[in-house]
């Protein structure tokens, strides 16, 4: 569903992503985890149609993410990290104003927002301009404009960030049910224990580099740890 | 210390914005200084023509009121910069949560605005100092008439920053209060320098004695520097939003009425449509003051224009400071919320059109507000109509280039409000003013041989304006698509 082949990106002397290849299936919970600045979000923006490859190809359902970025675009719900919204419109019109921009009808639209204020148990906050509202309450609405749309992959980049274990718990099962129902979902994360207990498969990325790929399991075995966050420290160092 | 280690971030940061931008577009730095150059040997040179013509002047120009207009406009800008710096800069929160003094903040602050804009002040006028030396130009500039415009700049820009400080206050009483207390600067600076008309002796007496007393009142502001950055940048605790009602305008799709419908409320509740109209407004009673000040309606074949040209330079400014302003901000003032558009299945064009949408809606403004001053100047109705249509051109023309150079090349700096800096918006200002000229004149020299036809070719060069917004629309479209963010 989602596939990168040798993508090469760089930042003036800085290479961010060098030369990367993955395949993500559909149905599947895929992680990245990697240190600050490891290449994650510049991959994940890749896929996003936020950035372009140096070189190298990168395409989402089939559709190359420079030729085709529309049609990508169709097909994805993105959170960035650090998800800023519009400060002035209220969650409710900023999901509205996402909906319109979808083609989506009236109807599919306040059911998408009613499973979203059911999922974050959101209230009169969406009644509320954005920048009266908490981190946390900005974080749950960046992801209901990702989620309540249903596209066929969601790329979250660290989606549990602001969030607080309850909410963080409520999402990490909805993600694995809906991949479960035939979705893709790519999320990025510096928490192991989220890694650990959604993803069916993930893969270390260190200075531009995938360092580590396979399940869980696989990484734990081929570092001899017991524990993700063991074989991370030993796969990028202290 | 602290104040000027908050003002070397604020430089670095500036300077790594703009070199980033001039980088991108190789071009865009020695086109503009071209621009600045051409537009200041432009200045002097009409200077230099009407000295040397001897003709009176049909409007009251005086050297006062000169220096009180360059006054008036830094205390604008002043008063925007004040705002966009520090009030409303939620990244001020850095230096109000360490152990420097409000006042160090305020210090620092005032400091970069004063030197941002004095570099420009003094780069202007060193450059017609140049120009008039090397051409050997013959501009009259009495002795202490060039030293009371660089005061002049500093002290409006002061009072500017400290009215931005004062009109963020809590409620409408201490607003008023506040920026009443300032208001009394502006206001005895016109009594005595416009008012009275004394020799530039005193002018610049003047000046020099309320310089200082501008800088101590934006340094005082510092004592509601936390209670004004606290008011701007956090929402009251209120349980909702008044809702605004959604429209759309009519040859819109449904993607781009979004775009539009999120410009409109976001414009409406920052209260920037009412600040244009309140500007447009204040021009328009500007401009109708004129046949009052000129009493008897100017005769002879150059004054007869003089009237047309004063509403085409209204519609000018409004059109600047309303519409190009906008465009140039148009993308940048995307900010960090960039992402949200560029990762929905639209192209750039319907973020263009949705954005542009906005702007047309004040085209109908710029009008109305040059009409005034057509009208009490007794234009006859063929003439007005003239007007009219060239306004709206002047509104589309420069909407196009405030459209086209704001998607080339934006700024996403929050500290200017996803304006370029001086230097950039000066240029593509004047750019306007030359690209209205070229697609305006002809019109108007039509007019003058044969009213009919020229009202025909007027309405033809709305019609091309208005084509030449749709192609800036289609070219900021194109830059949107590539944009990497």
């Amino acid at each position: 569903m989602l596939v990168a082949r040798d993508v090469f990106k760089r930042y003036g002397e800085v290479v961010a992503l060098n030369g990367v290849s993955l395949e993500l299936a559909r149905g599947e919970v895929f992680g990245l985890l990697g240190s600050n600045g490891a290449g994650k979000t510049t991959l994940m923006k890749i896929f996003a149609t936020l950035l372009r490859p140096d070189s190298g190809t990168a395409s989402v359902g089939g559709r190359d993410v420079v030729m085709d970025p529309i049609a990508v675009r169709r097909m994805i719900g993105f959170v960035p990290e650090t998800p800023a919204l519009y400060d002035k419109l209220t969650g409710r019109e900023f999901l509205n104003m996402i909906a319109r921009l979808r083609y989506m009808t009236p109807e599919k639209t306040e059911a998408g927002i009613e499973e979203m204020k059911a999922l974050f148990r959101m209230g009169a906050e969406l009644e509320r301009e954005a920048d009266g509202l908490s981190r946390g309450m900005k974080q749950k609405l960046a992801l209901s404009s990702a989620l309540f749309h249903r596209p066929p992959v969601l790329i979250l980049d660290e989606p549990t960030n602001g969030l607080d274990p309850r909410f963080a718990k409520v999402l990490k099962a909805w993600l694995v049910e809906y991949a479960r129902a035939g979705n893709t979902v790519l999320l990025s994360t510096h928490v192991t224990q989220v890694a650990e207990s959604v993803c069916d498969r993930i893969a270390v990325v260190h200075e531009g580099d995938m360092v580590a790929l396979g399940t869980v399991g696989d990484v734990l075995a081929e570092f001899s740890s017991s524990s993700l966050e063991d074989a991370f420290t030993a796969i990028v160092g202290d | 210390m602290g104040a000027f280690a908050i003002h070397a971030a604020d430089a670095v940061q500036a300077t790594r914005f703009n070199a980033t931008r001039y980088a991108k577009h190789r071009l865009s730095l020695p086109i503009a200084t071209l621009q600045f150059l051409g537009s200041i040997w432009l200045i002097l040179r009409i200077i230099e023509v009407v000295q040397a013509a001897d003709a009176p002047l049909v409007l009251p120009i005086t050297p006062g009121s000169l220096v009180f207009a360059t006054f008036m406009i830094a205390l604008g800008k002043g008063a925007i910069d004040g705002y966009n710096r520090m009030v409303r800069n939620p990244s001020l929160v850095f230096s109000l949560s360490q152990p420097v003094s409000r006042r160090s903040i305020v210090a620092a602050k005032l400091l970069t605005v004063f030197s941002f804009n004095m570099a420009f002040v003094t780069f202007a006028l060193g450059t017609a100092t140049a120009m008039i030396v090397a051409l050997r130009m013959q501009i009259p500039a009495t002795g202490l008439f060039v030293p009371s415009l660089v005061i002049a700049a500093p002290a409006g820009l002061a009072s500017g920053f400290a009215m931005s400080v004062t009109a963020s206050l809590s409620t409408w009483r201490r607003k008023i209060t506040g920026l009443a207390m300032l208001a009394t600067l502006p206001a005895a600076l016109w009594v005595v320098i416009v008012q009275n008309e004394p020799p530039m002796g005193n002018i610049f007496a003047f000046l020099l004695a309320i310089m200082p007393l501008t800088i101590v009142a934006a340094l005082a502001t510092s004592e509601w520097l936390a209670e004004a950055w606290n008011i701007q940048t956090s929402s009251p605790a209120k349980s909702g939003t008044r809702a605004l009602r959604s429209f759309r305008l009519p040859w819109m799709t449904d993607p781009e009425a979004a775009v539009f419908d999120k410009e409109f409320k976001t414009s409406w509740r920052k209260r920037e449509i009412a600040i244009s109209f309140a500007t447009l407004g204040f021009l328009s009673a500007t401009l109708a003051s004129v046949p009052f000040l000129l009493g008897e309606p100017p005769s002879g074949p150059v004054a007869r224009l003089v009237v047309p040209a004063l509403a085409m330079a209204g519609a000018w400014i409004g059109s600047a400071l309303v519409l190009t302003s906008k465009g140039l901000s148009s993308v940048g003032g995307e900010f960090d919320s960039i992402w949200i558009l560029r990762t929905a299945p639209i192209d750039g064009h319907v973020v263009a059109v949705g954005k542009v949408g906005t702007s047309v809606l004040f085209v109908p403004a710029v009008v109305a507000a040059s009409l005034p001053l057509a009208i009490l100047a007794g234009l006859s109705w063929s003439a007005i109509v003239l007007v009219a249509f060239a306004a709206a051109s002047v509104g589309f023309l420069m909407t196009a280039v405030g459209l086209y150079f704001g998607s080339r090349s934006p700024s996403f700096d929050r500290n200017t409000g996803g304006l370029p800096d001086s230097f950039t918006m000066y240029a593509v200002f004047i750019l306007g003013l030359v690209v209205c000229a070229v697609v305006i004149g002809p019109a108007a020299l039509v007019f003058l041989q044969e009213r009919a036809l020229g009202l025909l070719a007027a309405i033809l060069v709305a019609d091309i304006s208005a084509l030449v917004l749709l192609g800036a629309t289609r070219s900021a479209g194109r830059r949107i698509d590539v944009l990497e963010t």
